[in-house]
């Protein structure tokens, strides 16, 4: 019993943000049928698992809510925004009382859900409840179940003949009470018909309930008897189906339920002549008549209906591919976790065999070398394909941040949209997981101190509306996320101000903007005046800036007076494998994670190499001025032989140097010199911190084909250590000169 | 300092209270650790360097796929080693926080059970906070070294919070 509760809690988490998506469809105003029959889908799952489990506070809840979109689905009420408010309103109190009855939230304000309740149930009113009885209106739970009873999730009577068509099976389905008795659901078995249906043909499908026996009223209903029964109008799809399989289906039920199956096309019951069918190009449901047979359609399938209705088909391409979605299990992460280790554990194998053979002189057999390649190969796409099994789509975070805003700004009496863009942007899994608080902190900064209030928007000549932009893109080999708001931007003097008070700078520091609003992320540092509900705590953006880094990304701000803040957080793909680039350098073979290389250079020293007044050596490269950084200098290395000079000193003797230039996230760019350039691979990242501390410059390491120990570079911190010695104005002086 | 230690007397120093310990040497000296707390004793192999590390880490290996830190004892304890020495070996150890660590000794030279009642404690006053004891096997002086010293440092955690801080802008 609790696993199927676990089951319908996991439901509950998939179907709520559909049901987010599907309003936020509704207020951008491109809703088609078919997003107002998915939201009024997710009301009725809640609502059936939560009644199953006994969970009344939520069935109440839900059936409130349920019964007004149901105004919607009839189009007795028009969506507008005052409504569309109050369904997010309502289903913020729905996924509220989700987790509580899940054990993870707090109990629900009944304030609040009788608030809620009484907005929708103006709606209601305002479509005067198709099937809701007056008096229900101001009647206590019982009662309001009552016209769900009969309410099968937007049944459609259609005539049978309607959707019949030649040639077709026709499948008569009576079951008998016993089939209940015996815990079947007639649901399963209709289920069961679908899926024998291929997809492409899925248009045909048919059901349509007869509930003819049912009584007038609900108190006389006879609760344990059977009365509906179906009729199901299943496509041959070419001899894909047979009679035989459809009796397969209802197997295990044949006794305790009446089946009669036809053939529509007017052959006696046993003729399955494959070769009278109909041409399938032939659409069953024309477009007028989609909308009507969808519901009867979602009866059955109460997942994503695998059919794109024509209207559909102009949305972006996200909509498709929900409905095209494939069949799905749930697997225990831990279970992909470890597959995942051993597949890095694999990589390390293959590359030590390699390197074992490659000694042995084995590789000199062609074909033990064409073997390898192959084994080589398959690792790799072994590899990828369990990194696509982690894979997901950002949007699970990102829709969750609809509600962080729409919470924050009603705290904050401003009026904000969220506009996400790339949602599907693919990411691993655990970095998923771990963008949530950060995200949420950062959201609610740029409601809170990001965008203006309506009045010195109006003031500023902006919209009173304010906007915040989430925006996720793959950009070479990592993920971007940036935060966007409209707002007045950062005031760096009030920044610098509150930065002295709170003794975090010195008062007579010279720093530069980027350093004024890195400022915000010190520890302890607030320029909320008073601390409000929202932020404004001063312990906010120091820990996002420590979560996104643990995570292996970094934070960057950009922000102009007047006209907003862009915060852009960069993140890798995953927290497993890099592609790297192996270089040497004083005797240690080291990694370069290939995305921040730009180019490979060689440099002839000393022509080349211009030394300005604090002993930064940089070198011009296409008229940019970057700075060298001496790896083995940089690192302390130490030296292969006793009495070995600087690298920086001995370099320079030389004629040539080898040099790798490479670019933060931020653009800035330094020049690495190294000894040599080994060897491109991928390679399998190994954290250092669980056994050692924190280094300086190196970000964690890896294991080499020999089995040696190599560490990855960590080029965004070894650029700022070198980038802050070099002030960039003496630089520009110095590009002047040489020019 | 103050998590306890195996070795230290966790009764009142009634006889039986023992403790197996692994036996090493360090130059002329011996030392000794609780034997539940070793993971494997393996060859010494040259470690690969970690930059900017304390003086007495070796650098890092690979364990099945680990990353390692190996502590070079002799330079922890500040003790001269053997020179030449071709059988130096290191002590792979476990702390109870998971915390793998590789200790690189002159020899092992054996095992041997020691009564917690024969166990001196040593006053931290000498400076002498590596060790948590001193305990005598006939004619030797065998010292206790104080494996969570050695983790903690390695870890460095004293600093732990303050560490990440910006510094930049001071």
């Amino acid at each position: 019993m609790d696993d199927i509760l676990k089951i319908f809690f996991e439901e509950c988490d998939e179907l709520l943000p559909e049901l987010e998506r599907g309003l936020g469809e509704l207020s951008d105003d491109d809703a088609s049928k078919e997003t107002i029959n998915a939201i009024f889908r997710v009301a009725h799952s809640i609502k059936g698992g939560a009644a199953s489990f006994g969970l009344e506070r939520l069935v109440r809840f839900a059936h409130t809510y349920e019964s007004a979109l149901d105004c919607l689905r009839s189009e007795t009420v028009a969506p507008n925004d005052e409504i569309v408010r109050i369904f997010f309103s309502a289903m913020d109190v729905l996924s509220d009382l989700v987790a509580e009855a899940k054990g993870t939230g707090d109990t629900v304000d009944d304030e609040r859900i009788d608030d809620n309740i009484k907005k929708l149930k103006s709606i209601i009113e305002m479509g005067n409840g198709p099937e809701e009885p007056a008096s229900s209106e101001s009647s206590p739970v019982p009662e309001n179940f009552e016209p769900v009873a009969f309410d099968f999730g937007g049944f459609d009577f259609d005539e049978p003949e309607e959707n019949a068509e030649g040639g077709d099976f026709s499948v008569q389905f009576t079951p008998h009470s016993d089939l209940y008795v015996r815990g079947d659901d007639a649901r399963n078995l209709l289920l069961g018909l679908k899926e024998l249906v291929p997809e492409e043909h899925q248009d045909g499908f048919h059901v349509v309930c007869d509930q003819e026996k049912l009584p007038a009223s609900l108190s006389e209903l006879p609760a344990e008897e059977a009365l509906l029964s179906w009729t199901v109008t299943v496509p041959q799809a070419g001899g894909q189906v047979t009679e035989e399989q459809i009796r397969e289906v209802f197997d295990w039920v044949d006794d305790v339920c009446d089946l009669t199956i036809t053939m529509a096309g007017g052959n006696g019951p046993d003729g399955g002549g494959e070769g009278s069918l109909p041409p399938l190009e032939e659409e069953p449901a024309s477009e007028e008549e989609a909308p009507q047979a969808q519901p009867q359609k979602e009866t059955v399938a109460p997942t994503p209906a695998p059919k794109v209705a024509p209207k559909e088909e102009k949305k972006p391409a996200k909509h498709v591919k929900k409905a095209e979605q494939s069949p799905s299990i749930r697997v225990d992460l831990n279970r992909i976790s470890m597959l995942m280790d051993m597949v890095g554990e694999m990589v390390i194998g293959q590359a030590s065999l390699e390197s074992v053979l490659e000694k042995s002189g084995a590789l000199d057999n062609q074909e033990l070398l064409k073997s390898l390649s192959v084994m080589r190969s398959l690792t790799r796409d072994i590899q990828d394909a369990v990194m696509a099994v982690r894979a997901q789509p950002v949007r699970s975070v990102f829709q969750r941040m609809h509600r962080v805003v729409r919470e924050a700004s009603n705290l904050a009496k401003k009026d904000i949209a969220l506009v996400l863009e790339g949602e599907e942007t693919e990411i691993d899994r655990t970095l998923i997981e771990n963008l949530t608080d950060p995200l949420t902190h950062m959201l609610r900064n740029a409601v809170d101190h990001g965008v203006e209030s309506p009045e010195k928007r109006r003031e500023a000549g902006k919209s009173e509306q304010g906007t915040i932009w989430l925006s996720a893109y793959h950009r070479s080999g990592r993920i971007l996320i940036d935060i966007k708001d409209d707002g007045g931007g950062i005031n760096r003097e009030r920044v610098f101000q509150i930065a002295v008070q709170k003794g975090i700078v010195a008062p007579d520091a010279q720093l530069t903007e980027d350093e004024v609003n890195e400022l915000i992320f010190a520890p302890g540092f607030s320029t909320a005046e008073k601390v409000s509900d929202l932020s404004g705590r001063g312990v906010g953006m120091d820990v996002v800036k420590q979560a996104i880094q643990n995570l292996g990304g970094h934070v960057s701000i950009k922000s102009t007076p007047g006209q907003g803040t862009l915060f852009s957080l960069s993140l890798p793909l995953t927290l497993a494998v890099l592609d790297g680039m192996l270089i040497e350098c004083r005797g240690s073979t080291m990694v370069v994670p290939v995305t921040s290389v730009v180019e490979l250079m060689t440099v002839k020293a000393p022509q080349e190499i211009h030394i300005i007044p604090d002993g930064t050596r940089v070198i011009l490269v296409r008229g940019r001025c970057i700075p060298l950084i001496y790896l083995a200098d940089a690192l302390t290395l130490p030296w292969v032989e006793p009495g070995d000079k600087p690298a920086a000193k001995r370099t320079e003797q030389e004629d040539q140097l080898i040099v790798l230039i490479v670019e933060n996230e931020a653009g800035a760019r330094a020049a690495l010199v190294v000894d040599g350039i080994r060897d491109q691979a991928q390679v399998v990242i190994k954290s250092i911190e669980k056994n050692y501390r924190r280094i300086e410059g190196i970000s964690a390491a890896t294991i080499l084909g020999d089995g040696s120990v190599s560490l990855i570079l960590d080029v965004s911190t070894l650029i700022a250590a070198t980038t802050k010695r070099v002030d960039t104005r003496a630089m520009e002086q110095l590009v002047r000169n040489a020019a | 300092m103050d998590e306890k230690q195996p070795v230290q007397p966790d009764t009142d120093g009634t006889a039986g209270n023992k403790e197996q310990m692994i036996i090493f040497v360090i130059g002329d000296q011996e030392y000794c650790i609780p034997i539940l707390s070793i993971k494997e004793i393996r060859e010494y192999e040259k470690p690969t360097y970690l930059p900017h590390c304390l003086p007495y880490v070796e650098g890092a290996i690979n364990i099945r796929g680990n990353i390692v830190t190996v502590v070079n004892l002799a330079k922890y304890l500040d003790v001269p080693a053997q020179t030449d020495n071709e059988r130096r070996v290191v002590i792979v150890i476990e702390s109870d926080e998971q915390t793998t660590c590789g200790l690189l000794v002159d020899g092992v030279v054996g095992i041997t059970d020691i009564l917690l009642s024969d166990v001196q404690p040593i006053s931290v006053e000498g400076g002498a906070a590596e060790l948590s004891g001193l305990v005598t096997v006939g004619e030797r002086v065998i010292r206790i070294l104080q494996l969570d010293a050695v983790i903690s440092q390695l870890l460095g955690q004293e600093a732990a919070g303050t560490a990440t801080a910006p510094t930049a802008l001071t």
